[in-house]
């Protein structure tokens, strides 16, 4: 077993961070220099490993420290934590997805100026050929940027997610590929033919839309899930405390207390409605609505507090 | 100097359990260390092993420790080093505030150390 295994093994039931991660990195640095240094002396290999592993100690107070700090940043995390998954290569290939992209918006924005302008100095070219040059242009670019982005979105890992496979991951590329082209064909084909050009362009970009969408939707209801266990554990803790706060008995007492408020709604809507006029009766529901939110706030707010004195008695 | 603590005639060094006393002492030991210049995690471990003729082996993990609340408070600065071949090193660096902190320990412990002998001599001598 090297050091890197070693330290993996040392943190696995750890949530990753940041900072643990650059942590393991210089655990690593230093137990490598410590295990060369004591066989320079002359120890075998496994036995400075033995002995350096020996040396290190509990981890467990530390990576407590930081994985308790951690939960505090899950949020966070979960927005900045790529900023730790991304090497030069891949920075590179983001740059350049956006480059194509910004590239073919301004290729397309140049061809529709180009033609409209030869377009009032000849009157025989439309405006829909301007338009036509520009989603003409347009096309292979979008479809490329497009493909591009969905490669490295899906092969990104994040502090959240494992990055999908390679095979998998082209396979949403080509939906993603298929569908964009097919999205852009239908302005380019609709304003390329003059008259009654909705249906040509529902046709021509059929064939590459239904295939597309349903590649993707294979995809998507094939997909396994992807969560790394922290995230996994944290998504668990929150929709359990969400559904203990959806069973509670101010819950069950709300739904009790609106459903009265809007069967007497209904029932004053009907009186009213036949007595004096349906034209002004509907405003009971009006009134329903906002005595349900008065009565929602009423219930909840004994509710949170209740809440925060059981946290703080915790 | 922590070795002094010690005595050598009738305590074998190997049996004591690492000392709250010397624990306690960690985050001196390692500013005076980074007083002669940055360092990375090995050096420091290396040069407290040397400093005691490895008689004391302090935990890593203590040590990390430190690093990391005395880098919370600002004593050191931690950079990573720009090592071309294997792993990088994360190298500590001493700062003013640390130099101060460092200055004001000994000199606490230069009294403590004075004030303990004066007072266990004496009650040795009972």
């Amino acid at each position: 077993m090297n050091t890197k295994e070693y330290i993996r093994s040392l943190f696995g039931a750890y949530e990753e961070t940041a900072e643990l991660n650059d942590f393991m990195e210089e655990l690593q640095s230093n137990m490598d220099s410590r295990i060369m240094s004591l066989v320079k002396k002359g120890m075998t290999g496994e036995n400075a490993f033995a002995r350096v592993s020996a040396e290190l100690g509990d981890i467990t107070s530390l990576a407590d420290e930081m994985s308790l700090k951690r939960r505090q940043e899950v949020y966070q995390d979960i927005y900045m934590g790529i900023r730790n998954y991304m090497n030069p290569c891949r920075i590179a290939a983001y740059v350049i997805c956006g480059m194509i992209l910004a590239f073919g918006i301004i290729s397309a924005l140049v061809a529709y100026l180009g033609v409209a302008g030869t377009a009032v100095k000849e009157s025989g070219i439309s405006e829909s050929a301007a338009k036509t040059a520009a989603f003409g242009t347009l096309l292979l670019f979008l479809t490329a940027s497009v493909s591009g982005f969905t490669f490295l979105g899906a092969t990104q890992e994040t502090a959240v997610r494992y990055p999908l496979g390679k095979r998998r991951a082209a396979l949403y590329t080509l939906a993603a590929a298929l569908i964009s082209f097919g999205a852009s064909l239908f302005p380019l084909v609709y304003f390329a033919v003059d008259d009654r050009g909705i249906l040509p362009a529902f046709a021509s970009e059929i064939p590459f839309l239904i295939p597309g969408g349903a590649l993707l939707a294979f995809l998507v209801l094939s997909e396994k899930d992807r969560l790394k266990p922290w995230a996994k554990n944290h998504y668990r803790e929150e929709i359990k405390k969400s559904m203990d706060a959806w069973n509670s008995a101010e819950n069950s007492r709300f739904g009790l207390f609106s459903g009265a408020i809007w069967i007497l709604a209904a029932g004053l809507f009907l009186l009213l409605g036949f007595t004096v006029s349906f034209k002004y009766s509907w405003l009971v529901f009006v009134f329903a609505t906002a005595f349900q939110l008065f009565v929602q706030g009423i219930l909840q707010k004994p509710h949170s507090i209740r809440a925060d004195a059981q946290e703080g008695a915790k | 100097m922590e070795a002094k603590l010690i005595p050598k005639s009738t305590v074998n060094p190997a049996k004591v359990p690492p000392s709250d006393l010397l624990r306690g002492h960690t985050e001196t030991i390692v500013l005076g260390i980074l007083h002669r210049g940055d360092a990375y995690g090995f050096e420091i471990y290396n040069t407290i092993l040397e400093r005691t003729g490895e008689q004391y082996e302090i935990k890593e993990t203590t040590l990390y420790s430190s690093y990391k609340r005395l880098e919370q408070d600002g004593c050191i600065t931690s950079y990573w080093g720009d090592e071309t071949q294997g792993a990088r090193r994360r190298y500590y660096h001493l700062t003013g505030k640390g130099r101060e902190t460092y200055c004001r320990n000994m000199e606490v412990w230069e009294f403590t150390r004075k004030i303990l002998e004066n007072l266990m001599s004496v009650e040795s001598s009972d």
